[in-house]
């Protein structure tokens, strides 16, 4: 199967964030609409009580750095797509994909605070507002943990891939210039 | 860089186009215009060899050394 070039792996892959691309807008957008509703209407029947007000702010908290991420992710399939239709072109050594990588890297690391911060926000709303059960509760922190983890490491890991391609072009322009 | 490439005052001396000195070499115009304006990065032994041969000239006829000064390094 052909990698690079026309209708080989790399224009699907493209085809493929393309359509992530728009489902993750779509999901964005309704998560942002059904938040607003919730959030708006749980405001409106509570008796102004401190402590409900401060729930609603945590809720709307939370779930604005979930949206967030989403957003952030946006940004990553956007440079992938940018990345993959130079492949599709055949540019495989260009300067340009260097700096798309550098800016993966760098919403990964961003995308992995935010997480973080979610982290931070759902442990104060399990301990003070919603406790399910302790196994949940857990289960819950954990995962949150992995995905932060992990973009920690993805962004990490494209940092240092992307320093290997960047010597790599300057190989192959030392090449190209060697007469 | 500071390795000076003098292949224009060889061929001006020995009165050769550089086409002509690009196929006796055995080399395309483009690489030999690369060469000409000091974009090379590197330059095979064996090419200096021809060129030598076909200029009848020695390395030294062709390649400078000129100090770089701190405004070009920064560059």
């Amino acid at each position: 199967m052909k990698i690079l070039g026309e209708k080989s792996l790399s224009s699907k892959v493209e085809k493929g964030l393309k359509i992530l691309f728009f489902i993750i807008t779509l999901l964005d957008i309704i998560t942002l609409t059904f938040t607003s509703i919730t959030l708006f209407s749980e405001f409106n029947s509570s008796s102004m009580r401190n402590n409900y007000l401060s729930k609603i702010v945590l809720e709307g908290t939370i779930s604005c750095i979930f949206i967030a991420t989403g957003i952030v992710a946006l940004f990553i399939i956007y440079q992938f797509i940018k990345i993959f239709r130079n492949l599709k072109q055949n540019k495989l050594f260009e300067k340009k994909n260097t700096d798309y990588l550098k800016k993966v890297s760098k919403l990964s690391i961003i995308i992995g605070f935010l997480y973080l911060t979610c982290l931070i926000g759902i442990s104060i709303f399990l301990r003070n507002y919603n406790s399910l059960n302790l196994l949940t509760d857990f289960l819950i922190k954990i995962l949150i943990l992995v995905f932060t983890v992990a973009f920690f490491i993805f962004g990490i890991g494209i940092k240092i891939l992307n320093e290997i391609y960047k010597k790599a072009i300057e190989y192959k322009e030392e090449n190209d210039f060697t007469i | 860089m500071p390795i000076i490439v003098n292949v224009d005052i060889m061929l001006a001396k020995r009165k050769m186009s550089s086409g002509d000195l690009a196929q006796r070499v055995g080399i395309t115009p483009a690489n030999l215009s690369i060469l000409k304006t000091n974009k090379a990065k590197a330059i095979r032994f064996s090419t200096l060899e021809k060129i030598c041969e076909v200029l009848e000239c020695k390395p030294g006829d062709i390649l400078d050394y000129e100090k770089e000064s701190n405004e070009d390094k920064e560059k």
